[in-house]
């Protein structure tokens, strides 16, 4: 499974001044961008200030973005320097500088995890555990098509040749297996609100 | 299965990156008309994150609406090229039919430059000489002084040589005006009024 998958339709939407489209790009990336600027600003709220500005940066910069990198590695490099620069503004240094060669490296658990309140981090465990037992508990044909896709990285096409089944049934089965997932969540989710 | 599904469908497999264009259409399409296809493409983007790597602290910042607000104040900057386009067409147009109203409803003469040579005044043009000038004028007066020592009737040659460029000039005139009426009349956008002021020249 590779992050960048399907950016290119919205990237390309988004340069022509889709803003539907950035904004499906803002919801994906919000939560990895936001994890990356955490690693130079510790406070919470300043962090969230510092994401939204990156990404308005980068829409704004997105004509000049001419695809020779991945989006997330264009974008993680704005989101760095935004981080850099909010701490030079405040007379800050920054705590950390990191190599951004491989952006994905930054989804190692457990880094940020200095800033989580226990409540966050039982609801963190909760969907993490929630998700896991979703998945064991799926139709085989449902798990297997997802897992393939997930864990795996492989395309459609690739997950129909292994399970031997067209690919209008494999998409079909793994949109399947995310519903059912959202559907258990969201049931927790009501049953710990209610 | 219902359009709801379908469009959620279509997110799914952009989330993998094997949506078609129609997919993506549908995505964006549903977006306008309802939060639920948004709302879903955000839960799914939180399940992998955490599939991946755990949750986090971060996981819930949404940022979303502060970054959207900003950035349709920069929508004109990105506008269609061909809106801009058809803007600058539009600002043309009103200048073209404009100074030709002008010159239509206005009361007094057309204002022409005079010339020896015809002058033509176009709707929506300058004005236009159409041919000979005295400066320009092809009259060769010394050769006809040697041809008067010769005998020739100068003033009748003269008259004979302004009545054709006279001709000439009128030929011109009207071959402009077609043309101007022409090339407005493809362009124009509401009727067009030919006008064309007759040549005046001295005689």
């Amino acid at each position: 499974m590779a992050l960048g998958d399907g950016d290119d339709k919205l990237v390309k939407r988004a340069k022509k001044g889709d803003s539907r489209a950035f904004d499906l790009l803002v919801l994906k990336y919000q939560g990895r961008v936001a994890q990356l600027v955490g690693r130079y600003i510790s406070n919470y709220a300043e962090a969230e200030d510092v994401t939204q500005e990156a990404f308005i940066k980068a829409f704004r910069a997105l004509p000049n973005f001419r695809g020779d990198s991945a989006f997330y590695t264009w974008l993680y490099r704005i989101a760095a320097n935004a981080a850099k620069n909010h701490l030079v503004a405040q007379g800050r240094r920054p705590s950390s500088d990191m190599a951004l060669d491989d952006p994905e490296s930054l989804e190692v658990p457990g880094r940020l995890r200095d800033n989580e309140s226990p409540d966050e981090v039982i609801m963190g465990q909760q969907l993490e555990s929630l998700i896991s037992a979703t998945i064991e508990g799926l139709p085989s044909e449902l798990r297997a098509a997802l897992t393939l896709r997930e864990f795996e990285g492989l395309s459609y096409e690739e997950i129909a040749e292994v399970l031997e089944c067209p690919i209008g049934t494999v998409r079909s089965r793994i949109f399947r297996a995310r519903e059912a997932i959202d559907v258990k969540v969201a049931a927790q989710l009501q049953g710990n609100i209610g | 299965m219902s359009t709801e599904t379908r469009a959620l469908e279509s997110v799914s497999a952009l989330i993998d990156g094997e949506a078609n264009d129609l997919d993506l259409a549908r995505v964006l399409k549903a977006g306008d008309e309802s939060e639920n296809m948004r709302a879903y493409w955000q839960r799914q983007q939180q399940y992998r994150a955490v599939m991946r790597s755990g949750a986090s602290a971060f996981s819930a910042v949404d940022v979303s609406a502060g970054v959207n607000a900003a950035i349709s104040e920069d929508k004109p900057r990105f506008a269609n090229p061909l809106v801009s386009m058809a803007v600058a067409a539009s600002v043309t147009i009103a200048v073209v039919l404009g100074g030709q109203q002008a010159l239509l409803f206005r009361d007094e003469p057309l204002q022409t430059v005079t010339a020896p040579g015809a002058v033509v005044q176009l709707p929506g043009t300058g004005a236009i000489q159409a041919s000979f000038a005295q400066p320009t004028s092809p009259l060769p007066q010394p050769q006809a002084v040697s041809r008067a020592e010769n005998g020739v009737d100068l003033k009748a040659e003269a008259a004979a040589t302004r009545a054709f460029y006279n001709e000439l000039a009128e030929e011109r005139a009207l071959s402009l005006g077609t043309v101007h009426q022409t090339t407005s009349t493809d362009v124009s956008i509401s009727p067009f009024i030919a006008r064309l002021a007759e040549p005046k020249v001295d005689q």
